[in-house]
């Protein structure tokens, strides 16, 4: 049984230096302090996951006001439920990026935008060389591969699910396949892929 | 498949809103799927990391944190009575709620649809400065964190917003 524990962005203690004073908390003391109002939190858990946040919502959304009000309205959960989180069990960082999400594929929904077109000119951020960016390319470059090793069929169940917003009975439609058949390829492509990534070394916290 | 084989497309936020009640009614009657879930979730959220990452714009942060944004010049124009009428007839609402702390300061929207070609842009009022808040769409409802102090505005703007009001003033509301 392979467990995924942890895809938390790592910083340098210089970084965390270059900081606030809350740079060195655990993601949990941060949501603590958000629960009792201290906005100086929120920023800080804003400045570690909004990149990722902001990242996840522009490739559902595909539309930059859209991404932002994504983002805006999870982070305005996060400070308003910080307190409930904190009695479950779950890691902050986990939680955060599925209310960005959830938020994202309600607009998109709504919208009725076209999804899973694909999205212009992202352009990719211009490379400095921070350990950030190393991380984070070292982290696609992971989850890219584990994505590869999927069969088909299963990668692009999770694929349109997760990127382009569909639901499983608009898959079914699209994809011209039963609901069930739909179904099981996302549950055994969800599976294997959590069990690529805890082999690819994604199953430990790190120091 | 069963309800508890669900558990991906729940992750995944996959699943129509009948089933996703259905599968968080079955959450909580069922500790096994709970402790089943959370390594999928994470797993579904790994997903997050395989796009590139764009810097988000820096206004963002101020409007997530709430600080003071970016100031430019506000000329409100004239009439907002008359616009307000128009909404209220279209069943527009409009509250501000006030509590502690900036965050629960709050805007809740009901707005009919927009014309074509434009969007409803929300707009922080300081003085004479508007800051961009972010838009509104039709229908549903919209809240923002409203600085300390703040007023906030609604403009009807071209689809994409503008970085200053220029459309008509349609709502106008004060916080403190």
């Amino acid at each position: 049984m392979f467990t995924v524990r942890d895809f938390t962005p790592r910083q340098t203690d210089v970084e965390r230096g270059a900081r606030g004073r809350l740079a060195h908390l655990s993601d949990e003391a941060l949501l603590a302090l958000a629960s009792r109002s201290d906005e100086s939190a929120l920023g800080e858990l804003y400045d570690r996951y909004g990149r990722v946040a902001y990242g996840l919502a522009l490739r559902v959304v595909r539309d930059r006001a859209l991404a932002e009000d994504a983002v805006q309205e999870a982070f305005l959960a996060v400070w308003r439920s910080a307190g409930a989180f904190l009695a479950e069990q779950g890691k902050p960082s986990t939680w955060i990026l599925t209310l960005v999400h959830r938020r994202a594929v309600d607009l998109v929904r709504r919208e009725e935008r076209r999804r899973a077109d694909p999205l212009e000119d992202v352009e990719p951020p211009t490379g400095e060389a921070t350990d950030e960016e190393a991380w984070l390319r070292a982290q696609r470059q992971v989850v890219q591969e584990a994505l590869r090793k999927l069969p088909p069929e299963q990668r692009e169940a999770i694929e349109l699910a997760y990127y382009g917003g569909f639901t499983q009975s608009e898959l079914a439609e699209k994809l011209g396949q039963p609901l069930g058949t739909i179904k099981s390829r996302m549950f055994a492509g969800l599976k294997r892929l959590r069990e690529l990534l805890a082999e690819a070394g994604l199953e430990v916290d790190a120091p | 498949m069963t309800v508890h084989e669900q558990a991906a497309g729940f992750v995944l936020d996959a699943l129509g809103p009948d089933e996703a009640r259905e599968f968080e009614h079955h959450l909580r009657l069922c500790p096994d799927c709970e402790e089943e879930l959370e390594p999928l979730r994470v797993a579904a959220v790994a997903l997050a990391f395989a796009g590139e990452l764009p810097l988000p714009r820096q206004e963002l942060r101020r409007r997530v944190v709430g600080g003071e944004g970016v100031a430019v010049p506000f000329r409100p124009r004239r009439a907002p009575l008359v616009a307000a009428a128009t909404l209220a007839a279209a069943c527009a609402a409009l509250a501000v709620g006030l509590g502690r702390g900036a965050h629960d300061r709050r805007l809740a929207l009901q707005l009919p649809p927009a014309p074509a070609g434009k969007v409803y842009e929300i707009w922080f009022l300081r003085g004479t400065r508007a800051v961009p808040a972010g838009f509104a769409h039709a229908g549903r409802n919209v809240v923002r964190h409203v600085p300390r102090g703040a007023a906030v505005a609604v403009t009807l703007e071209p689809r994409g917003g503008s970085r200053r009001p220029t459309g008509r003033l349609l709502l106008r509301a004060e916080t403190a």
